[in-house]
């Protein structure tokens, strides 16, 4: 994530920071409080697309999209395309950029599996705050994957989520190009 | 603070088809230089800080 934060911070270098926040804020809420900003309505990032938004955002910088992509790619190719799946709607979820919320309610399925929801579980608390995952979560996850699949699972929920993350931002700063 | 306890065995790394990708990706973001080097330090400070990042 540290590349994520740092490439949306160097793609933002055109802008001076004032017109950066005042971008991210709705129009009428400019002082509101940043836990109340996170919780507003975010841009149309679902109907624009993560792929389209990168793209367009990285154009002039071909060798970083290429490594990005590339990412993506192995990232689905080492891991159960299910599993990843349902955490990236997940994350997408929390991110509100998701079309629907159909795991909002996931740990109350009984069609997901012992794995699926240890890797849901997961996959919230690395988002809300990945420094307090709990060693308990990383467990549950571990017993269900295994240690090397758990390693390619988290690798690869690193780069789904950062993608999901650098879009928002930029359709959040530099507007939507539908 | 509290020591570490390693959550999976030491030695397990992701997968190389994922691992290189990820290495050269953040590689290709670390040679872009429209950022000037005190920005680009607050932020790696203020990232390490948020991953609680011991390197």
């Amino acid at each position: 994530m540290r590349s994520s934060l740092y490439l949306a911070q160097e793609m933002g270098a055109r802008l001076g920071a004032r017109e950066v926040l005042q971008r991210c804020l709705p129009t009428g809420q400019a002082s509101v409080s940043p836990l109340t900003r996170h919780f507003l309505p975010r841009t149309s990032l679902a109907s624009m697309g993560t792929d389209a938004t990168l793209e367009k955002h990285l154009a002039a910088h071909p060798d970083v999209l290429e490594q990005l992509n590339l990412a993506r790619d192995a990232a689905w190719s080492v891991t159960d395309n299910r599993l990843l799946g349902l955490c990236e709607q997940r994350i997408r979820e929390i991110l509100g950029v998701a079309e629907s919320t159909q795991l909002a309610n996931w740990y109350a399925d009984a069609s997901l599996s012992k794995a699926e929801k240890a890797c849901l579980a997961f996959t919230e608390e690395y988002m809300i705050d990945v420094a307090s995952l709990s060693d308990e979560s990383a467990a549950a996850v571990r017993d269900e994957l295994g240690d090397q699949a758990m390693v390619d699972f988290v690798s690869s929920l690193l780069v789904i989520e950062q993608r999901q993350r650098i879009a928002l931002t930029w359709a959040t700063v530099f507007g939507d190009t539908k | 603070m509290s020591a570490r306890v390693p959550r999976v065995a030491s030695g397990t790394y992701a997968a190389v088809p994922l691992r290189k990708p990820l290495g050269d990706w953040q590689a290709a973001v670390v040679r872009m230089s429209n950022l000037d080097p005190i920005t680009t330090e607050i932020i790696r400070m203020r990232c390490a800080v948020y991953h609680d990042c011991k390197t």
